[in-house]
């Protein structure tokens, strides 16, 4: 008889079991490469999106790096079963890591993609093209934003933190949170309609 | 989709599949071995990164390098053609790392763990369960890790006291594996089933048996005092067991009566469920089929025999002291 039975809000009930961020933290190598494996698509999704239209190329895949190898470092001081659930603690370090490079330098921003490069024989070539346009405008949207008024939206709307744990990896109070929220929301409205504007 | 937590402002969040067109981009295979090599120590490998793979003026340290490397492949393809002709190696000791709170964790002896090798994470509920693998007890408690095992089959059991035990022949592949076991804790016998009805202890009075002296030759001791529990830890079956018989067991457990005091020992007999009821004497006189309770047995030392229709029987020398609640339980 073998049940799976994580603790909510442990590490194992984000899919990664205890045992391993245990062994992490002691510094196996067998188990920081698990940690890194399990974590490295949702830290990518963070950053890219965090960056705008500025994560092509390197930008995003160093910053991601980065975020990864703070998280590991940084795991001697998660505390098993306390406040945020596990995959919360490490998007905070990863969210604050991008704060941290948007601020330090202007990243330039990339055009507008050009028409997006379609498989041959797509079978829907309109929605493909239309995506791609909604995609570059919530990117725009992004760029107009501030560093940490960006981590706020990117967390709330792709990552599904709840108020109180975006204010707590803020460091941030509830106020603040919903005020930035607001303004991401005003700026992506307003690139949306100029979209749908323009077609 | 509409933010619930909105309760100013005429802005919403665009429903999902809106967000979804902000793509992301798969990472590189290799991302995880980039990220790994950035934890090694200063000095020890040049730390790639998405913008040095890219930058041409950055290609003459890889350039040094990747002779070097061309260098050390071509050793390491000798060495394995070598060892490919060497005797075949020992078994590898698997590395026990049993987590403890405040100390400095003993350096692992084996080599990190190759692809080669298997391990197994083993967590429990409830915890601090005793783990044993291929027979050898892992030092400390549940939540265990057992690496550098040879990838196949390894024989795992995990007990815990006042628990039913686990045990299983696991396929350890060459990686690692989570074990996660739930562990249902050993229900208290129910005493009441025991007890026959007050209109049946009237009409068939529990049968005297006289005491017969202590007999010579080799048995266990088992003193019960007062009302420690012994806690009946489980009995399990040995997974390496050749024997086509099945193994058989004897719990005892003892408390003080739950009636005001009285001098005679109520002694209940039977046999766990899953085991079929066995006959039961008591220093040699049959006492009838289990499950059984009397009050016939008065206090001292009674050779107690449980005795199964297939000729299987298992037996103990017991001290019942008056006034305790005595389960002999047998499997």
């Amino acid at each position: 008889m073998v049940e799976a039975a994580p603790r909510a809000g442990s590490a194992a009930a984000d899919g990664l079991d205890a045992a391993v961020v245990a062994a992490a933290r002691r510094g196996e190598p067998w188990a920081q490469r698990r940690l890194i494996a399990a974590l490295q698509d949702p830290v990518h999704r963070l950053v890219w999106r965090m960056l705008g239209t500025a994560g092509r190329d390197h930008v995003a895949q160093d910053l991601t790096q980065e975020a990864l190898v703070r998280i590991v470092r940084a795991l001697p001081g998660y505390v098993e079963g306390g406040a945020a659930k596990f995959s919360t603690w490490a998007l905070t370090i990863a969210s604050r890591t991008a704060i941290d490079e948007l601020r330090r330098r202007v990243l330039p921003t990339a055009p507008p993609q050009a028409l997006a490069v379609l498989p041959q024989g797509d079978p829907m070539p309109d929605l493909a093209l239309e995506r791609a346009a909604i995609g570059d405008a919530i990117a725009a949207a992004i760029d107009e934003l501030a560093p940490e008024i960006r981590a706020t939206f990117v967390l709330r709307a792709y990552h599904e933190l709840e108020y109180h744990e975006i204010a707590e990896a803020l460091d941030v109070d509830l106020g603040t949170v919903k005020s930035r929220l607001f303004r991401a929301r005003a700026a992506l409205q307003r690139r949306l309609e100029r979209l749908r504007r323009d077609d | 989709m509409i933010d619930d937590h909105d309760s100013d402002g005429p802005t919403t969040m665009p429903p999902h599949h809106v967000l979804e067109a902000f793509t992301v981009p798969t990472l590189p295979s290799d991302f995880t071995d980039r990220v790994m090599a950035s934890l090694q120590p200063p000095g020890a490998n040049p730390v790639m990164t998405a913008a040095a793979l890219q930058s041409p003026r950055a290609s003459w340290p890889w350039l040094v390098s990747g002779l070097a490397m061309g260098a050390a492949a071509t050793a390491a393809v000798t060495l394995l053609v070598l060892h490919l002709h060497a005797p075949a190696p020992t078994t590898h000791e698997p590395v026990v790392l049993a987590p403890v709170p405040g100390e400095p964790l003993a350096p692992v002896v084996a080599v990190s763990p190759a692809p080669k090798f298997g391990h197994l994470v083993i967590t429990c509920e409830p915890g601090d369960a005793i783990v044993r693998v291929d027979g050898r007890t892992i030092p400390g408690t549940s939540p265990v890790v057992v690496t550098n095992l040879v990838p196949g089959p390894h024989d795992v059991v995990v007990e815990r006291e006042g628990h039913t035990g686990w045990s299983q022949r696991i396929d350890v592949p060459a990686d690692v594996l989570p074990l996660t076991l739930r562990l249902p804790e050993i229900a208290a016998p129910d005493l009441d089933a025991f007890m026959p009805p007050p209109d049946d202890a009237a009409a068939a009075p529990a049968k005297a048996v006289r005491p017969r002296p202590k007999k010579s030759g080799p048995r266990s001791l088992r003193d019960i005092f007062g009302a420690s529990d012994s806690g009946g830890s489980p009995d399990l079956k040995d997974p390496f067991a050749r024997s086509d018989e099945p193994e058989r067991t004897l719990s005892v457990r003892a408390s003080d009566q739950d009636e005001p005091a009285s001098a005679d020992v109520l002694l209940l007999l039977a046999t766990d469920a899953g085991t079929r009821p066995a006959e039961v004497f008591v220093d040699g006189a049959a006492m009838g089929t289990t499950p059984l309770s009397t009050r016939a047995i008065p206090p001292g030392r009674h050779d107690i025999r449980f005795r199964w229709d297939d000729g299987t029987s298992v037996a103990d020398s017991v001290v019942l002291r008056a006034g305790t609640k005595v389960v002999l339980r047998a499997r």
